[in-house]
């Protein structure tokens, strides 16, 4: 688990030219990340490949908000004891909202590392960054440490979706499955621990980006765990005019 | 699965009849009837059973039950959390905290909480861990936060929130807080106070497995009490470690330890306020153990 963690940011350059001319850091592609994770798990792949399949035929995320529709208003509670609503930030400009499973999962890790990463272009842009777990009992805290949350508080905040509720409003929570749920079991992940509760409800991945209207400008929405929106696309789309 | 579908299953749940749980939903029966067959297609079984006159949940639509409950009202309270309650709007909370509890946490997210409702309504009542819990199940509190039941009523839900070991209280200048009691038989040339309002049952027990008996003369109603008690030289304190504050000291027993795990719990299926709701959701988002006994601390 521990490599899972392990941040590959991109070598720093000690070059002056470099800050002189104030190119943007291009951030590490996210996709081949996620591809060598699939490689490592190669051997499980036809697994989860049938559960992908069987979601998507149940039409598992596919009412999730589409591009031009307006985002539902919502309040989570915070990392750190308070509530935070959706609208309250969007008053202050875009946000890009992301729905991901946790900090147990390897894809989320890659993923919520890889925005960590935009976050300096995202200030530099005004747009919020809002990162949705169901992690209970400092989940969101721990998400918020891999995001460098902190070190982005004006625009950077993990929520934490408790009882999945908001993935379930927009159509993304599902039963995960007893096949799925005794192959993380057997793996050592406590899905009981990590969501308070017995559940075995999981959210889909998902990414929406919102002008400041409340208007999906981007939306991403997959039951294949191990693919997910690539970041600097994400708000590319957003700023597009 | 979707907010419509679940809100079908409920209704139908609660009713064990289609027909008239589509009048409740607003819909037509088949509209209904097809919305719980996706549902039932995604949890790959039946969650009813239908027999002539007759409707039942599955095994699995009684296991599910609670959990589409729960993730139902928490999309709920996010919706109505983000609405923000008019100030007319009362929310009231009724919450119980054991005389044993003391977390920064409990402030800290209280404070949070009526920052978010300005309607809000606490009262807040305090008292032994079994007294609250049968408040709870009277349904007189929402919520209560408690030293984890021996036997856990079947209608209750328990969420661990943190774990705190037990320890003498005593001065600073009293002779065990310069060497902790070497043996059973030192406890009972002591005069105790009790706290948690169970005559400090687990010491008690301590003793009695060291052939010794202990004197619980006094009994505090909180911990301010206690330690003030403790403070006046009118005995020991037996509590957990989290409530011996300064200048007092808390010593942990060499021969018998005892850890309470204390949990957040609420009886299951009883409808809660939005304010409860709220405190349940945010009080389960946080990381109580990190915390006990130190204020939140700010981020690295």
């Amino acid at each position: 688990m521990d490599s899972m963690h392990r941040r590959a940011f991109p070598p720093r350059s000690n070059s002056p030219y470099e800050s002189m001319m104030d190119v943007p850091t291009s951030p590490t592609p996210l996709a081949p990340q996620l591809a060598q994770i699939r490689q490592r798990f190669a051997a499980i792949s036809p697994f989860f490949d049938e559960i992908v399949i069987a979601l998507r035929e149940a039409g598992v995320g596919s009412s999730a908000p589409k591009v031009g529709e307006l985002f539902p208003d919502f309040s989570l509670p915070t990392a750190d004891g308070g509530y935070r609503r959706l609208g309250d930030l969007l008053d202050q400009g875009p946000v890009i909202v992301n729905f991901s499973r946790g900090r147990w999962c390897p894809y989320c890790v890659h993923e919520v590392s890889a925005w960590a990463e935009m976050l300096p272009e995202l200030a530099r842009a005004g747009v919020r960054f809002v990162e949705v777990t169901g992690e209970t009992g400092g989940g969101a805290r721990a998400l918020g440490a891999l995001l460098g949350a902190s070190s982005h508080a004006d625009i950077a905040e993990v929520l934490c979706d408790v009882d999945h509720g908001v993935a379930l409003s927009l159509g993304l929570a599902f039963f995960a499955g007893d096949p799925l749920l005794d192959y993380y079991a057997k793996n050592g992940i406590d899905m009981h621990d990590l969501y308070g509760s017995p559940s075995g409800f999981l959210p889909v991945p998902a990414t929406f980006a919102l002008d400041p209207a409340g208007r999906v400008r981007f939306a991403y929405a997959n039951v294949d765990f191990r693919e997910r929106a690539e970041p600097a696309e994400v708000l590319a789309a957003l700023l597009a005019r | 699965m979707e907010m419509h579908q679940v809100r079908y299953f409920l209704a139908a749940a609660r009713l064990l009849n289609f027909t008239r749980a589509a009048i409740e939903c607003n819909v037509s029966q088949p509209s209904l009837t097809k919305a719980i067959q996706k549902l039932e297609e995604e949890f790959g079984a039946p969650l009813f059973r239908r027999e002539r006159a007759r409707t039942h949940l599955t095994e699995l639509g009684k296991a599910m039950l609670p959990h589409l409950e729960r993730s139902f009202e928490a999309a709920q309270t996010a919706k109505q959390m983000a609405r923000g309650m008019g100030r007319a709007e009362i929310a009231p909370l009724s919450l119980g905290v054991a005389r044993t509890v003391e977390h920064a946490m409990l402030e800290h997210v209280l404070a949070e909480l009526g920052k978010s409702l300005s309607g809000l309504e606490l009262a807040l009542a305090s008292g032994s861990s079994r007294e609250l819990l049968e408040m709870a199940m009277a349904g007189s509190l929402d919520l209560v936060i408690i030293e984890m039941p021996e036997e856990t009523p079947e209608r209750l839900d328990c969420w661990p929130l943190f774990a705190d070991a037990w320890c003498v209280v005593t001065r600073p200048d009293h002779p065990f807080a310069m060497a902790p009691p070497a043996s059973p038989a030192m406890l009972e040339e002591e005069t105790w106070i009790d706290l948690a309002g169970d005559g400090c049952a687990a010491l008690a027990r301590i003793a009695t497995q060291g052939g010794v008996a202990i004197d619980v003369r006094h009994q505090a109603q909180g911990a301010t009490q206690l330690r003030q008690m403790v403070q006046a030289g009118l005995g020991c304190g037996w509590t957990p470690r989290s409530l011996a504050a300064p200048p007092l000291s808390a010593i942990l027993l060499p021969f018998g330890s005892v850890e309470t795990r204390f949990v957040l719990a609420s009886v299951s299926g009883r409808r809660r306020s939005v304010a409860a709701e709220a405190f349940l959701r945010v009080a389960r988002a946080q990381d109580w153990a990190r915390a006990t006994g130190e204020a939140p601390a700010e981020e690295s």
